[in-house]
């Protein structure tokens, strides 16, 4: 009819394929589609990308407990701007968590463990969080912020002695989690991953003093090769002893510097 | 295309380029999963002119996304004898341009019998850099000593831009560094001084710019050659570092 004539429209039956139960001439050119799930009404406050992050973590079993290691780094994008940020946190005696990623969601983790603990100690019954509980309900959370679409953009790495046992777990922000005596996260993961592997693997277990140089070794390599990687960092040693922390600084080899000049 | 005599601008070829972004199709083709981060030299490089020459110094970090492909690179690229090019962005595209202009420039100093001046060499940089702006990714300084005009550096940022400056800076890191420029450079330094100035500039740098690190490698241009410094990563200066 003269009245509803459109010269934009086409006179056909156009079909729109962006939604093809929806064959027909599309008038919603002009309109804006109401907000409709919940992951969309919520975009303005979930974590898309992270913002300042810590690098890796790097962990494992040795004779007679678990030593994690992570630099002291929050970097916000390619700057190093927070350059005292501790990611290695004592849950209690015999826990302890790491943490990699987006830090303000590791922060808000921590915060929820330590309300948690208070929570425990207000009970006042001796009984105490475990390591494998701990990595239980960090597995729930996480998995339950993701099937919100709305991740905790972290990964978890939980460690300690459980039922005198070394315990190492690791979840990371889809909520998928494993133990190991291996722990990487981040690019440690393509790093040293496989480099460790073959090491602990093929080798008796390793003591303690073993078990730091080995770590050391690692976390120079890490520096030498992450771009987000940073010269200081923290050592966490779990055994049926306790825990002991250690602020350590790498030591790095760029002897082969002065040979290299006009390559590439 | 000539390498001898390229054209500032050649219609018909920028018809073509448009047509034929081959570099543009990777994005279409391979999965996100699977596409490399470019190669970067994500970078610091700094170049200050003194009495008698130039000094110039750049960090040894060559990185693909987070990963250092490189902790020893030389970013300080010989274009003749007394000129050298400081190179920061994409590492292809600027050792690509780096030898097309050595080329340049060895032909050119046959022709003319003589050391080509500092302005020509980054006026041939300028040019590839401008006649291909849309595809590389280059932002490279020159700096060198000739006999006519002595030590001298020039700018060559991405869009394609000549300008002589006394002091100048480039790369990711740089941004992290104007700061300390603005504070601490004098016109009329001593080449112990901007030789200091140079190296604490890099080394602020290489402290807080992810894309930066390893040693500094600093050169000194004069007319007597080019004296060529390695500074360990363990040997910079100390600066406040929490």
């Amino acid at each position: 009819m003269a009245s509803t004539f459109n010269p934009f429209e086409a006179n056909y039956d156009t079909i729109n394929d962006k939604d093809d139960f929806n064959i027909g001439n599309s008038n919603k050119n002009y309109t804006i589609d109401p907000l409709e799930t919940e992951a969309e009404r919520n975009i303005r406050t979930r974590t898309v990308t992270p913002v300042v992050t810590g690098s890796s973590v790097t962990a494992f079993i040795f004779n007679g407990g678990v030593i994690l290691a992570a630099d002291v780094l929050g970097s916000y994008g390619s700057l190093a701007k927070y350059r005292n940020l501790p990611r290695i946190h004592q849950v209690n005696d015999r826990t302890i968590l790491a943490l990699g990623g987006d830090l303000s969601d590791a922060d808000y983790i921590k915060e929820a463990i330590d309300a948690k603990i208070e929570e425990d100690l207000v009970q006042e019954d001796g009984s105490e969080m475990t390591p494998l509980a701990l990595y239980a309900w960090c597995t729930r959370l996480m998995y339950y912020r993701r099937t919100q679409f709305n991740p905790l953009l972290t990964s978890v790495v939980v460690a300690g002695i459980e039922n005198n046992e070394p315990f190492l777990g690791r979840i990371n922000d889809k909520g998928s989690a494993f133990k190991e005596f291996l722990i990487m996260t981040g690019i440690a993961n393509h790093l040293a991953q496989g480099w460790i592997r073959t090491i602990l693997e093929n080798s008796n277990e390793l003591n303690k003093d073993q078990a730091e140089r080995l770590m050391d070794r690692i976390v120079k390599q890490l520096f030498y090769r992450d771009c987000r990687a940073f010269a200081r960092y923290r050592v966490c040693i779990v055994t049926k002893d306790g825990v002991e922390f250690k602020a350590k600084e790498v030591q790095p080899d760029w002897s082969l510097a002065p040979t290299l000049r006009n390559t590439e | 295309m000539d390498i001898l005599n390229p054209m500032t601008y050649d219609a018909e070829e920028d018809r073509l380029r448009e047509r034929t972004k081959y570099s543009q199709m990777d994005k279409h083709l391979i999965p996100m999963e699977f596409q490399q981060q470019p190669v970067s030299t994500g970078t610091t490089i700094v170049a200050v002119e003194y009495d008698g020459g130039v000094i110039i110094g750049a960090d040894t970090r060559t990185s693909s996304g987070t990963f250092v492909m490189n902790r020893f690179t030389d970013k300080l690229t010989p274009l003749t004898d007394r000129i050298f090019c400081l190179r920061s962005g994409s590492a292809a595209d600027t050792q690509a341009i780096a030898q097309v202009v050595q080329y340049q420039l060895d032909f050119l100093s046959a022709e003319m019998n003589e050391p080509p001046l500092v302005r020509i060499a980054a006026n041939c940089v300028r040019r590839l850099i401008y006649q291909y702006r849309d595809d590389f990714v280059a932002g490279m300084i020159v700096a060198g000593w000739d006999k006519k005009l002595g030590g001298q550096v020039y700018s060559c940022p991405l869009g394609g831009l000549l300008v002589r400056q006394p002091v100048t800076l480039g790369g990711s890191g740089s941004t992290y560094i104007w700061g300390y420029l603005d504070n601490n450079y004098r016109p009329n330094m001593t080449k112990q001084e901007c030789f200091d100035f140079v190296l604490k500039g890099i080394t602020l740098a290489i402290t807080r710019d992810g894309s930066s690190g390893g040693c500094a490698r600093l050169a000194i241009i004069n007319k007597d050659g080019v004296e060529r410094v390695d500074v360990l990563g363990n040997d910079l200066p100390k600066v406040f570092d929490l």
